[in-house]
């Protein structure tokens, strides 16, 4: 193994503090952490983003199959109680991410790069659309 | 040993004439091949949600299926008029209550890569047709 820092938690903290230096703190929540959602304690908070970060597959050109680098996809879903606080997460949540570069270890991050969004739509009890991002470390 | 490649105008004109010819018909196969290897590995990452760790919307996997909308151009994923493929937006982009599960992007990490070899491989072969 010899791509840097492979733990998921490690990448998930980076990017929740550039998301909650923008959409504010106590705001970006991992999936089943959400208050009022999932029988959680507390009312659902009015605005947040749901913040996944999975290793994504690179390719390899090397014989001994090593990687020296790892790449992530990183999923937001910006939810409000409506459209325009929906959009004003998503707007915030592109601020804090698009070209951003992580510290992670002792790397420094590719930019991240954006790779698709879906348009907000009704979502359970609030609104919501989402985006995806890729880097590598 | 010496190797003498010799060409000619008449030679370059008689390329010229073969290549869109080429072009189409292997184009087309490049196309085909890697959206049926693409719709391959996503279906694989949606049946391994929906039959190897639950149950549930069974029929959306089967729901995948590629196809050619032009004649180099062609797409795969799930379709919403198959099976439970109406579900695929929740499925992919996931929503409050679910993650991502990111099929088809997925599929485009190991696709994407060999799809730009398979195209720079075709348009290397229409000038060198033997190599």
């Amino acid at each position: 193994m010899t791509a840097p820092e492979l733990d998921e938690r490690v990448h998930w903290d980076a990017i929740a503090d550039a998301l909650a230096a923008e959409v504010g703190t106590g705001r970006v929540f991992k999936y089943g952490d959400v208050p009022g959602l999932d029988g959680n304690a507390g009312d659902i908070p009015p605005i947040f983003v749901l913040l996944t970060v999975q290793r994504r597959y690179t390719s390899t050109g090397r014989l001994s199959a090593r990687h020296s680098r790892s790449g992530w996809r990183v999923s937001t879903r910006y939810v409000g109680r409506t459209v325009d606080e929906a959009a004003w997460a998503a707007l915030r949540a592109t601020r804090a991410l698009d070209d951003m570069r992580l510290s992670i270890g002792t790397r420094t991050s590719t930019p991240i790069h954006h790779e698709s969004t879906q348009s907000i739509k009704p979502d359970g009890a609030r609104l919501s659309g989402s985006s995806s991002w890729t880097y590598a470390l | 040993m010496r190797i003498t490649v010799s060409h000619n105008l008449a030679d370059l004109e008689s390329d010229l004439r073969k290549i869109p010819r080429i072009l189409r018909k292997e184009g087309r196969r490049v196309v085909q091949h890697n959206i049926v290897e693409g719709n391959r590995i996503a279906k694989a990452f949606a049946s391994e949600q929906h039959t190897m760790f639950g149950d549930e919307d069974i029929e959306y996997p089967p729901s995948f299926t590629s196809e050619m909308t032009g004649p180099m151009r062609g797409e795969y994923g799930p379709d919403a008029a198959i099976g439970d493929g109406s579900q695929a937006e929740g499925y992919e982009h996931g929503s409050i209550n679910s993650p991502p599960h990111n099929d088809l992007g997925r599929s485009l990490d190991q696709i994407a890569p060999e799809f730009g070899m398979d195209v720079s491989d075709l348009v290397s072969s229409l000038f060198w047709p033997e190599s």
